[in-house]
């Protein structure tokens, strides 16, 4: 009756060695059981691939919409027109100020002989300008905004600046439908940011119904381990495997899915740039981008379960 | 090996099981537990085990006193005894070796060691040629024998067991009881709950009578196997 503990029966180094033995087992035991049931977690693994491929193609919407923008907005360029009676000095000293600014890339000038000549090549109305006894040309000044201020709302700011100019009659940025493009954008942004976590949260609350209901459908086999002495994270860790399987194939799934969408889409895209003699290209997930979704899902699967598990586990109880 | 202090356990809806009872089984004794049904043994054995909690009193397992033990000790204390139930509790859907090796998984035994240790259990239990059948096709008295079996594969100080008989003919039940003999001959304490009384009568081990949830003065028969 000494207080005697029992002596050790498993060396520490077999123990731990072991430990991982069981993992690996019981990871590969539980995908087989995935496979073994294809009926079932099919079907919750679709659900899960839908709910995950919405949020991802939507993260490539905009990501496309971007790109497509930022090739356009590197066109965008303020026009200014300059009041008529200035002097060149007065103009080249503006061109200069302009230039020097840290939001502007280059300063380009097309005098008002330049302007004519231009429009004469281009409008055919050169006989009607003949007519006139003085250039209508005002000297402008083309201002390219340099790379950090060029989306849509940072060009206006450098605009409305450069208006409040004496020497500046009006100025004018060709891109302000950019603008509005931007705005609308980020309006989707939220409402999709809305949407996100909804689809999201019922990921997370399928993974959790579908392991509890696992737990249920194996509860005598969970009494019976927890009677032999199992702790209860042995008993969880099956379980565990099988949401982690969740989360990595519905989210292998949901890249597919994304993909599917993707060639859709820029085979649909591309009948529309014939007409234009455009070709487009929209760009799917790189590397990274897909490393972070399996990322994302494994452990959305992994933390759905666990919370399922933790909780379920605990309650049966040998009776 | 396990001590009871005037242990009492009350159900809610105030039905009491048992009133401080307190008896004492050595290391290396083997116990009858017996009583009407009702009297307390089930509950008896549940408090070894962990599976109730006593309302009053101590209870001593291996000198570990686990009256108020915590949640997660308490895997650890069932795996110092074995466990025999009436209702066998063995996992249907696997083969008897898989549910023999259960505890020694569990604990993180190696596969060479499980391999052997199932092997001698099996083989003590006359199932060794069963290794690869599910124990839905054995007989009653044999799936009793897998969860003898389940119960003395990691050589455990204590076993323990509910009814273990309750569903045998004499002639089996009398094999299993030579068979815990058996085991109590090499220094195992063994505690039998059964209802079964010229079996017991013709063993000659300590009796406890449970009765109404409380301890009779039993007769004390003497310990020690001829």
């Amino acid at each position: 009756m000494a207080g005697a503990k029992p002596q050790v029966k498993v060396a520490l180094h077999v123990r731990f060695m072991m430990f991982w033995v069981r993992h690996l087992q019981q990871g590969i035991a539980s995908l087989g059981e995935l496979w073994r049931t294809p009926a079932s977690s099919m079907l919750t693994l679709a659900v899960i691939g839908v709910c995950l491929a919405l949020p991802a193609s939507f993260y490539l919407a905009t990501k496309n919409v971007q790109q497509l923008t930022s090739y356009w907005k590197s066109d965008a360029q303020i026009s200014l027109f300059l009041k008529q009676n200035i002097s060149e000095a007065q103009r080249d000293s503006l061109q200069k100020n302009i230039a020097s600014m840290r939001q502007v890339a280059s300063v380009e000038l097309v005098t008002k002989q330049q302007g004519l000549v231009e429009f004469q090549e281009n409008s055919g109305f050169e006989d009607v300008l003949a007519l006139l006894p003085d250039n209508p040309l005002p000297d402008v000044l083309l201002v390219l905004p340099s790379q950090d201020f060029n989306s849509a709302s940072a060009a206006k700011t450098l605009l409305d600046s450069l208006q409040e100019h004496s020497l500046v009659d009006e100025g004018r940025l060709d891109v302000e439908w950019l603008q509005r493009l931007d705005t609308i954008v980020s309006m989707l942004q939220q409402a999709a940011w809305l949407l996100i976590i909804l689809l999201l949260t019922a990921v997370a609350l399928i993974v959790s119904n579908t392991l509890r209901l696992n737990i249920l459908s194996r509860r005598s086999e969970i009494e019976v381990m927890k009677l032999v002495g199992a702790t209860d994270a042995f008993i969880q860790r099956p379980f565990l495997y099988t949401g982690f399987w969740f989360g990595l194939v519905g989210g292998l799934m949901a890249w597919v899915l994304c993909n599917i969408l993707l060639i859709w889409t820029e085979y649909a895209l591309q009948q529309i740039g014939l007409l234009y003699q455009q070709d487009i290209y929209l760009s799917g997930l790189d590397l990274q981008e897909f490393g972070s979704l399996m990322l994302f899902a494994t452990l959305l699967g992994l933390i759905a379960s666990w919370f399922s598990v933790n909780r379920h586990i605990k309650q049966i109880e040998p009776s | 090996m396990i001590r009871f202090e005037q242990v009492s356990k009350i159900y809610p809806g105030s039905q009491r099981a048992l009133q401080k009872v307190s008896f004492q089984l050595e290391q290396g004794k083997m116990a009858f537990l017996t009583g009407h049904s009702g009297a307390g043994k089930s509950t008896l054995l549940k408090l070894i085990t962990a599976m109730e909690r006593p309302s009053d009193g101590k209870v001593w397992v291996n000198g570990d006193d686990i009256s108020r033990i915590s949640h997660r000790k308490i895997p650890y204390l069932r795996r110092q005894m074995g466990v025999i139930f009436q209702d066998h509790k063995l996992l249907m859907d696997r083969t008897v070796f898989d549910n023999v090796a259960l505890p020694l998984v569990i604990e993180g035994y190696s596969m060479g060691n499980i391999k052997r240790r199932v092997a001698a259990a099996l083989d003590k239990v006359g199932l060794l040629d069963k290794a690869n059948c599910t124990p839905e096709i054995l007989s009653g008295g044999e799936q009793q024998r897998v969860g003898i079996a389940r119960a003395v594969v990691n050589k455990p100080a204590i076993l323990i067991a509910d009814e273990p008989t309750g569903n045998l003919d004499p002639a089996l039940s009398l094999d299993i009881f030579r068979l815990f003999e058996e085991f109590n001959r090499v220094g195992v304490a063994v505690l039998i709950a059964s209802h079964d009384l010229s079996l017991i009568a013709k063993l000659h081990h300590q009796r406890l009578v449970l009765k109404n949830g409380q301890l009779l003065d039993s007769p004390h028969q003497a310990a020690e196997a001829p």
